[in-house]
């Protein structure tokens, strides 16, 4: 009797994760391993996750042309590239925005800050917006800091101050970055921050 | 000190608007001690008297001073809404929290609209903004940088994205992330949250 309670717990709750990892509002936890995918860049050429990925893993960041929130972080994002794209994570920044709600962050207008910001790392467009929802990203800038796995071991904000990069008591991603680097678990592993929230095509 | 900020920021509402909010407040403060009571009246005398030559000024406050807002113990429903001049979401929505702020008015039921527009474009953008959509309802502004620390006391289902809209009535809340479709749709949510015991 007791190992048909335990089996039928088994059983329900195996038929509970199988039916929670089905779900569309499952999107990546911290720990998990991050499928590929690929999108068009600025420079009209398709560049996949695997294809773009450093020898220590990757800093993807959901942004856009728009929201100030996300222009403020552009310098740091360039920052960040030209400091730890050598070290072994490189920027990779995607635009998740529907242009019909936001027409300033249509491909061309993507093509034209990439231009005139001169981003050193590729700039994509998850035009049909399959993208972010795996990775629940909801607002510009979110950075999503994989490691060579391709495992997810932080999500959040870039850093804690994003009016003033000067006064940056807590560089979230530098500092997360440098844990895995010392094998060390990034801490902490997600953090919130204000931001725009992601324009969703109107069905 | 907070509250008094509160009510200057609404630019061409008369002292008796003033006078009746901050009976609200007193209310919370009736049941402290003789000390409380003595600040109330002060804070109270002092916005009935130079509350005028203040409005149109906004606030401008760190969580720790809003916080005191999102944890107001009456019986009213305090809605407070986070947004900014250059979120379109948010500027779309933002006539249905002002037609909330007058259709509401005689009921237990205050609107706040907290802007994270940055502090030091106030004059230049806030403001004018304000006059320009001819938004009456209460504004302050919350500038706070480090968010990390704040958007979970604001509401933990709350992921930092704007707008965002948060109803309290002591301990009780109520958290929406994202826009609301109509004047009617708000309403209802309000209602909703305000009515039900």
């Amino acid at each position: 009797m007791k190992k048909m309670i335990y089996f039928s717990g088994l059983f329900l709750v195996s038929v509970l994760a199988m039916s929670m990892s089905l779900l569309p509002g499952t999107a990546y936890q911290v720990g998990d391993v991050v499928a590929d995918f690929e999108l068009k860049g600025v420079d009209d050429k398709m560049i996949s996750l695997s294809d773009y990925m450093g020898d220590g893993g990757l800093i993807l960041v959901f942004t856009c042309n728009t929201c100030p929130y996300a222009q403020l972080y552009e310098d740091r994002l360039i920052e960040l590239h030209q400091t730890f794209a050598e070290r072994g994570f490189p920027v990779l920044a995607v635009n998740p925005n529907d242009p019909i709600s936001k027409p300033g962050d249509g491909f061309a207008q993507m093509k034209q800050r990439a231009t005139e910001k001169e981003f050193p790392f590729p700039y994509l467009f998850d035009a049909d917006q399959i993208v972010f929802p795996k990775f629940g990203a909801t607002r510009t800038p979110e950075v999503f800091l994989l490691d060579a796995n391709r495992v997810l071991r932080y999500t959040g904000a870039i850093d804690d101050n994003p009016k003033d990069a000067a006064s940056v008591q807590k560089a979230y991603v530098r500092e997360a970055i440098e844990a895995i680097q010392n094998g060390n678990s990034p801490e902490p592993t997600k953090t919130k921050a204000i931001g725009c929230g992601i324009k969703v095509k109107k069905a | 000190m907070f509250i008094v900020g509160l009510d200057y920021a609404r630019p061409g509402q008369s002292v008796f608007g003033n006078v009746r909010f901050l009976l609200d407040i007193l209310c919370v403060v009736k049941n402290q001690g003789l000390h409380m009571r003595i600040v109330s009246l002060v804070v109270f005398l002092s916005l009935a008297f130079l509350g005028r030559s203040q409005s149109g000024e906004i606030p401008i406050l760190n969580f720790t001073a809003l916080n005191e807002t999102l944890n107001l113990e009456s019986d009213t429903t305090y809605v407070l809404n986070f947004w900014a001049t250059w979120c379109k979401p948010c500027v779309e929505e933002l006539p249905f929290f002002e037609e909330a702020d007058i259709a509401y008015k005689d009921r237990a039921v205050r609107i706040l609209l907290v802007s994270l527009d940055f502090a030091t474009q106030v004059h230049e953008k806030l403001v004018p903004f304000l006059k320009n959509h001819t938004i009456n309802a209460h504004v302050v502004v919350l500038d706070d940088p480090d968010a990390n620390t704040w958007i979970d006391l604001v509401h933990p289902d709350w992921t930092g994205a704007l707008p965002a809209t948060i109803l309290y009535r002591q301990k009780d809340r109520q958290f929406k992330e994202g826009s609301f479709d109509s004047t009617a749709d708000l309403f209802a949510y309000i209602d909703s949250f305000h009515l039900k015991n």
